[in-house]
């Protein structure tokens, strides 16, 4: 649940912080959605792989579409591959790799300092 | 522990994010780059038109309205002259920012702050050449000039408004690949960009190539190989045009020396096949009683294309035609009542002075017995990923110091300074603002007076009948031979005298015989009174139109367009029967003999889909180059003889010396020659159909391919189905082609067509970029509707309304 919700708010925080910021804006969307919902290292790394992977791979994926790959399709190829939906897929995984290192950092950020609290709660 | 857990992904996400932001090696910054939100996707588009409906505009003094039709030309629509150049900065900055910035770039030597150490040499030789200079002595005149320079702050304003609309995400593809960002554009830029075109007309020259020929021929030979005219020549002016003026007079100096001595390594010139066709045909040929005007311009096929075609209407003008993005206005086009073309009247308008320095230090240069001052410039570079570079270049009274021994010259004795019309203060720009106001001939005479350099043959006809063509730029006063060579910096002599007066300038109006036409031909026959040179006037192209004009009657708006895309190859005419009559099917291989028959029946068509074409134009290469081996091998310092001496030599001096090979032992003879050539062209043909999977035909082998200008090759469009060639009407050859091709009947209303290998935006992610490119290889055209009223236009698909700031 947490892991869903996490990745929920990754995805949404991201999104409008893309509509105004730099690219790296989502990563520290990312960072905080880490820091403020706990969970483990795994789980915080996929919330923001998947979140932030998916949230370019899904855009991408709508502007390569409707765009009948005008664009993508040549940059692909000044990239040395054959299609424009390549550039989705390393979009995607380029997205994912910040989003997953990010929302870790963050959890492990949280860590630094809330690690007897938790301890106590739950032992 | 805890720390040392956090630091870990931690340092990773930082190491992503600075890495990703910055550009590596030739991959743009990952992480921006690919962002669909703001990265290159956000260049995505289709067919819909995505600017900004009502941006405002500070500085606009009423609302101005643009309308784009199906292929996006936009019809602008303002109240009063301001607002329409503001319109136009705006709305060219829109489609093509890139392309203007960087074109402007190129011509003010500043390439290397974009790509890097590899432009250097270029850079160093755009600022050596004196187009920065000529750019900042003409943009004082223009601002200056009480009717062209509010137009051209106007101009300059509005491409500043859109460039502060600019965020990352919108700006164009290339800025992103690159990784930098655009700067203020200036009056200065739009300057430059007029050199850049004065660069690639007006930039060209042979006089170092023609010292060396002379040093190697001697003077008899030299004027048989390399004649000022040839033979069947017709030039732009008709021959049977009366001079009747009074000619200054200009005294040959008694003792001429041209120095020999030359730089060691010519830096490039521009492209020699850059040309063009025009023609005015008067009503008493035309099926309408009304004249028709043709035009188009050869240049090296780009994208985004050099052209940006627009539709400029306020109370004082109402003009449709091709804009240069940089410039204000429209340079080839039609109003309410002319239409005018331009080509290129290639003339030698560049010399080359040796000079001798009093000592290394280069302060003082020996002119007419005395000493006197050089100035000297220091040009600084920004380099991309280096340290800034220092040029220092010394100025003469001649011009700038090009070649000396830290450019491309290493004898610190062989110092050259270059004097070039393109280096005076001009305002082209006011011919264009009031050829674009023209209603009749009087108005474009006058307009004309303005225009200095890159010259060009003008032709012109309008709604009253009237059609003429005058021969127009800023000419030196040469005596006979003066600039052919390089010359002695040292001598008074030696310097131009004036300038051919204006009106001296050859021109014609009505003639007779119903016609008037350029292709880049020798401008006018021997009986005028002044002297006039280029290294390589066109001999082809002209000779077929003029015969096609003669001819034609009752001549329709399509049978314009069917010349501008006759494929017909004069030159093959000429050479082709007398090689193939030289040569014996009996002993051919089956390769041979399908070419030998594809050749005896070829009707000299450089058709898409014809076969001949290709075999004859390696046969053609390599048989000059087998005539001319002795002047190869000489890295770039001769030219070689022109096509009409060619010719003429393998028609009528089989005992010349050059037809031997001397790569061989034995002595050629012409029609061991053509054999070779012959063998050499099936090989080839054979090598290039084992080397493709295309079918042979001469639009697959020519491969005319339409270029990105950063060389990107999916920003290209290679393989269009296209036929001509060089020398033949339709330009259109691997790199090179017809850039503007329109036709105008000047009936009531006027009747226009044009199209264009590109397309009106300069986004390759963009329909537009490159939609009028096969439209334009099929020989189609578009209507070019200039309705004077918005609400008469037809297709319109995007509306825009530039809208003053609220106060």
């Amino acid at each position: 649940m947490k892991f869903i919700i996490r990745t929920i708010i990754i995805v949404v925080a991201a999104h409008f912080s893309l509509l105004y910021f730099p690219w790296w804006s989502m990563a520290i969307c990312a960072f905080f959605a880490g820091a403020i919902i706990a969970g483990k290292n795994l789980s915080t790394f996929f919330s923001g792989f998947i979140g932030l992977g998916f949230l370019w791979l899904i855009q991408a994926f709508i502007i390569h579409n409707d765009s009948s790959g005008i664009l993508s399709n040549k940059i692909a190829e000044l990239f040395g591959l054959s299609d424009g939906i390549y550039m989705v897929i390393i979009s995607g995984i380029v997205a994912g790799l910040v989003g997953g290192f990010s929302t870790l950092s963050g959890f492990r950020f949280r860590r630094i300092f809330s690690r007897d609290k938790s301890r106590g709660l739950y032992r | 522990m805890n720390f040392i857990k956090f630091i870990f992904p931690f340092l990773i996400s930082l190491a992503l994010i600075v890495g990703l932001n910055n550009k590596l090696g030739q991959v743009p910054p990952l992480g921006k780059f690919l962002d669909p939100y703001n990265g290159f996707w956000a260049n995505s588009e289709n067919q819909d038109i995505a600017f900004e409906v009502s941006p405002s505009i500070p500085g606009l003094n009423e609302k101005v309205s643009i309308y784009y039709d199906s292929i996006l030309i936009p019809h602008v629509y303002a109240n009063n002259d301001h607002d329409l150049y503001m319109a136009q900065g705006y709305v060219t900055a829109q489609n093509r920012l890139w392309q203007m910035e960087f074109q402007t770039h190129a011509s003010g030597g500043r390439v290397s702050e974009i790509i890097g150490k590899d432009a250097l040499d270029f850079d160093r030789y755009q600022r050596r050449n004196g187009l920065l200079y000529g750019a900042e002595k003409a943009v004082k005149l223009m601002a200056e000039d009480p009717t062209i320079g509010p137009l051209l702050n106007a101009y300059t304003e509005g491409i500043n408004q859109y460039i502060a609309s600019l965020e990352y995400k919108d700006l164009p593809i290339e800025y992103k690949l690159l990784d930098y960002k655009p700067e203020k554009w200036s009056n200065l830029k739009s300057g430059l960009l007029l050199k850049y075109m004065a660069d690639d007309l007006a930039g060209g020259d042979a006089d170092a190539e023609n010292t060396q020929l002379l040093k190697m021929l001697g003077k008899e030979r030299f004027n048989f190989l390399f004649p000022d005219r040839y033979k069947d020549f017709d030039p732009v002016i008709p021959k049977s045009r009366d001079w009747d003026f009074e000619a200054e007079t200009i005294e040959r100096p008694d003792s001429i020396e041209f120095p020999l001595v030359f730089p060691d390594n010519k830096a490039p010139q521009p492209d020699p096949q850059n040309g063009s066709n025009n023609w005015a045909v008067h009503g008493s040929k035309t099926s309408t009683g009304k004249p028709i005007l043709a035009n188009d311009p050869h240049l090296g096929l780009n994208l985004p294309s050099i052209w940006y075609v627009m539709h400029l209407n306020s109370p004082t003008v109402n003009v449709f035609g091709s804009t240069l993005p940089g410039a204000l206005g429209v340079i080839i086009g039609f109003n309410d009542n002319v239409s005018w073309g331009v080509t290129n009247a290639t003339r030698d308008v560049r010399d080359w002075y040796h000079i001798t320095f009093k000592s290394d230090e280069k302060k003082e240069y020996r002119y007419n017995g005395k000493w006197l001052k050089t100035q000297k410039v220091i040009q600084e570079f920004k380099v991309r990923g280096n340290e800034n570079y220092y040029d220092t270049i010394y100025y003469t009274h001649h011009g700038p110091i090009v070649y000396d021994e830290s450019f491309r010259s290493e004898n610190s004795k062989t110092n050259f300074a270059l004097r070039w019309t393109a280096h005076d203060p001009s305002n082209e720009q006011l011919t264009f603002h009031l050829l674009n106001r023209a209603k009749n001939y009087d108005d474009y005479e006058k307009a004309l007076t303005f225009y200095d350099c890159p010259a060009q043959n003008f032709a012109y006809a309008d709604v009253h009948g009237d059609i003429a063509l005058w021969i127009n730029g800023k000419f030196p006063l040469r005596w006979e031979e003066q600039g052919k060579f390089i010359m002695d910096g040292s001598r008074a002599d030696m310097d131009w005298a004036g300038f051919i007066p204006r009106e001296h300038n050859a021109y014609m109006k009505n003639p007779k015989q119903g016609y008037l036409s350029s292709a880049n031909q020798i401008p006018v026959d021997s009986t005028y009174p002044y002297y006039h040179y280029d290294r390589g006037f066109e001999h082809y192209r002209n000779r077929r139109l003029n015969q096609k004009l003669e001819t034609l009657q009752n001549i329709t708006v399509e049978d314009m367009m069917r010349l501008q895309n006759d494929n017909f190859s004069l030159l093959a005419s000429d050479i082709l029967p007398s090689i193939l009559d030289s040569l014996n099917r009996n002993n051919m291989s089956e390769p041979e003999k399908i070419a030998f028959d594809a050749l005896s029946n070829w009707n000299f068509m450089a058709d898409q889909d014809a076969i001949a074409p290709a075999y004859f134009e390696i046969l053609w290469d390599d048989l000059y180059k087998n005539l001319w081996d002795e002047f190869y091998g000489l890295d770039n310092k001769v030219r070689r003889p022109e096509l009409p001496v060619t010719v003429e030599i393998l028609k009528e001096h089989p005992e010349e010396k050059y037809i031997d090979n001397q790569n061989t032992d034995i002595k050629e003879s012409i029609s061991d020659l053509y054999h070779m050539s012959f063998k050499s062209a099936v090989d080839s043909v054979e090598n290039w159909k084992s080397a493709n999977e295309k079918e042979l035909t001469w639009s697959n082998f020519k491969n005319t391919t339409v270029q990105h200008l950063a060389r990107l090759a999916p920003f290209s469009t290679d393989n269009i189905q296209i036929g001509g060639n060089k020398h033949i009407l339709n330009a259109t050859s691997g790199r090179h082609g017809p850039s503007w091709r329109m036709v105008v009947s000047l009936e009531q209303p006027i009747k226009a067509y044009g199209v264009y290998p590109g397309g009106q935006s300069g986004n390759p992610g963009s329909y537009y970029y490159d939609n009028l490119i096969e439209p334009w290889s099929d020989g189609e055209y578009y209507e070019l509707e200039n309705k004077a009223n918005a609400s008469d236009l037809n297709n319109i698909i995007f509306t825009q309304t530039l809208t003053p700031e609220a106060k």
